[in-house]
């Protein structure tokens, strides 16, 4: 798993780690059921304090990124699929409004936009 | 369930010419926690006071949920000096004997593992050891009986640099078990930075502060800017200050903050040595 | 408390002074050649006194160390500390008792003469002596430190040495007869009462602190 944190950002450390997991595990990069490293490990390899990843964890596992065991470790979240997909959904809805404003701005009919769309699914 | 592997309350103790007032903080479990202060601050009178070694005047001690002064406590306490204790003539397997024969749960194993890894000679006598690897001796004998409590007092002084993040390593392996703790007094704070989890700074007998090491290193910072500039600051947003040749400076607490609410000011990061000198050289807050 | 009754025998035999060695050796060798028949007596006194000194002298190299500030955190008491020194002082007399069988030996080969009085004396004195030396300068040591022990240790060498020309002078022992070993076994029985109390005593030195 790779973090890069830096403390020239304007965000807190716990925060960069935060958003940098979760995009991570949206991406794919981190697959679900997979182990996270734990605090400790992944505190001495940010030469961080563990108090800190503790926090990242703390949200990330409070916004149902991942799971912690007790005595195993942490892990990214099964049902995190769904959040997956609503989350991608949300983004291919940011885009589809794109499009519909481009093609009502520059007179591309409707009926064009969904031709285009069917080839790419065909694809 | 105990939290906290050293738990020290209101500790007092007089001697000529120094005071301990009233001393509190803990230790808890799963974390490294740094002492820093100049020399003669009272670190290691502070130290010598939860091993024991000297008689604390007035106050609370309790290692492990326990009194100090039971002796078995220390059976579960891994401690380094700044210095080698062992006497010139032994041999590793000599302090072996030694110390297996002092502590229940020496681990032969572990002890000839860290020889092995460190590369310590097993037929010399350590009188011929540099000092590097007598302190790298030391700190394998405190850590062979697996404690739940390491207490280092000053344990990487004199160290080079190489040797002392080889140290730092280790102790940081010791601390994935979450039922261990470390108190580590040093003056060289670059070390402490690197590793604890809360910094405690003491200043002529009395804790200045305790703070988180990621708060005071990553949140702290240090306004520099001209003395009219200065004046528009409000004492609420700084710590303390210091006035050199060229500019006002000003120890605050939240960069971040301070960066929002005065535009255009220089906020440079502050290192735990800047925080230090800061506390103690600079005017009262 | 093994540990412990190991490191004190450890700097026994590892930390011997050599220039105690070499004094003690100087003196043993002038004794033997002077003293005629009773040169088996003499070396074994020299040899007790030179093994008590060099349990004392252990101490030295414990203060180089700084040996006490890290054993005071083990889990050791004032108890275990004193009780296993004192033992490892017990065990050295093994050397002590060794090395008198082996003077009075060479003495009864060299002058073809074997008397059971000075035999039985000699071991008596190699066992007493150290005994003795280590009861009055342990206590001392672990309540003033070493240095005021090493001050004692000298002091006693002076009555020693005298004690020692008196009988080489030959009058003292045409007076010994056999009943000595009756007062031998009463002084025997006294150093270990003393070495008891002794031990009691370095304990409650060890355990004061600032």
């Amino acid at each position: 798993m790779e973090i890069i944190i830096s403390n020239s950002s304007d965000k807190p450390i716990y925060e960069q780690i935060c958003m940098q997991v979760k995009n991570l595990i949206m991406n794919g990069t981190l697959s679900a059921g997979e182990a996270l490293p734990s605090m400790r490990a992944l505190a001495k390899d940010l030469h961080i304090s563990v108090i800190t990843v503790q926090r990242a964890y703390e949200d990330l596992t409070r916004d149902g990124f991942i799971e912690t065991v007790s005595g195993k470790g942490s892990f990214v979240a099964v049902q995190n699929k769904e959040f997956i997909q609503e989350e991608q959904l949300r983004i291919a809805e940011e885009l589809l409004q794109k499009v519909a404003e481009i093609g009502r701005a520059h007179g591309i009919s409707y009926e064009q936009m969904t031709n285009i769309l069917k080839l790419f699914y065909e694809e | 369930m105990e939290k906290n592997n050293i738990l020290v309350r209101d500790l007092y103790k007089q001697f000529d010419g120094f005071l301990l007032d009233h001393v509190s903080f803990q230790v808890p479990k799963g974390r490294i926690v740094g002492f820093i202060g100049e020399n003669g601050a009272g670190k290691s009178t502070t130290i010598n006071l939860i091993l024991d070694e000297l008689k604390r005047d007035n106050g609370q001690i309790q290692i492990f949920g326990k009194e100090n002064t039971i002796s078995t406590v220390k059976e579960d306490i891994g401690v380094v000096f700044d210095e080698c204790n062992f006497h010139d003539v032994f041999n590793t397997s000599d302090i072996e004997k030694i110390l297996s024969g002092i502590y229940k749960s020496w681990d032969s194993c572990l002890y000839r593992q860290y020889l092995k890894r460190f590369k310590i000679p097993e037929k010399k006598q350590i009188g011929s050891f540099s000092k590097g690897m007598k302190m790298k001796l030391s700190i394998i004998c405190a850590m062979a009986h697996k404690p739940k409590l390491l207490i280092l007092d000053e344990a990487t002084t004199g160290l080079d640099p190489v040797v002392r993040d080889e140290m730092l390593d280790l102790f940081l392996e010791f601390i994935q078990d979450e039922d261990c703790s470390i108190l580590f007094s040093s003056h060289i704070t670059s070390d402490i930075q690197k590793i604890a989890d809360y910094v405690i700074l003491i200043h002529q007998g009395k804790i200045i502060f305790e703070e988180q090491k990621d708060d005071l290193v990553y949140n702290f910072g240090i306004v520099k800017c001209g003395k009219e500039k200065f004046a528009s600051i409000s004492p609420d947003d700084y710590i303390t200050h210091r006035v050199t040749n060229v500019s006002v400076e000003c120890l605050v607490r939240d960069k971040e903050a301070i960066k929002h609410k005065y535009k255009n000011i220089v906020v440079d990061n502050a290192t735990l040595e800047d925080i230090m000198l800061f506390y103690i050289k600079g005017g009262a807050a | 408390m093994r540990g412990l009754i190991y490191k004190d025998i450890t700097i026994f035999f590892k930390g011997i002074d050599k220039k105690l060695v070499l004094i003690a050796a100087g003196a043993i060798i002038l004794l033997m050649v002077n003293t005629g028949v009773y040169a088996g007596l003499f070396a074994s006194v020299m040899l007790a006194m030179t093994i008590g000194i060099q349990n004392i002298m252990s101490f030295a190299s414990d203060e180089k160390a700084s040996w006490k500030k890290y054993q005071l955190a083990m889990p050791v008491n004032a108890v275990s500390v004193v009780t296993s020194k004192y033992i490892s002082v017990i065990c050295t007399l093994a050397v002590s008792l060794a090395g008198s069988v082996l003077f009075n030996l060479l003495s009864s080969v060299a002058f073809r003469s074997f008397n059971i009085t000075v035999w039985g004396v000699s071991t008596a004195a190699s066992v007493i002596v150290p005994l003795l030396w280590t009861g009055i300068c342990l206590p001392l040591t672990y309540w003033f430190g070493f240095h005021s022990a090493q001050t004692m240790g000298m002091i006693v060498v002076i009555p020693m040495f005298y004690f020692i020309k008196y009988f080489e002078d030959g009058v003292g022992f045409s007076a010994m007869t056999n009943s000595i070993l009756s007062y031998v076994v009463v002084a025997g029985i006294a150093v270990v009462v003393l070495f008891i109390i002794s031990m009691i005593i370095s304990m409650a030195g060890y355990n004061r602190k600032e």
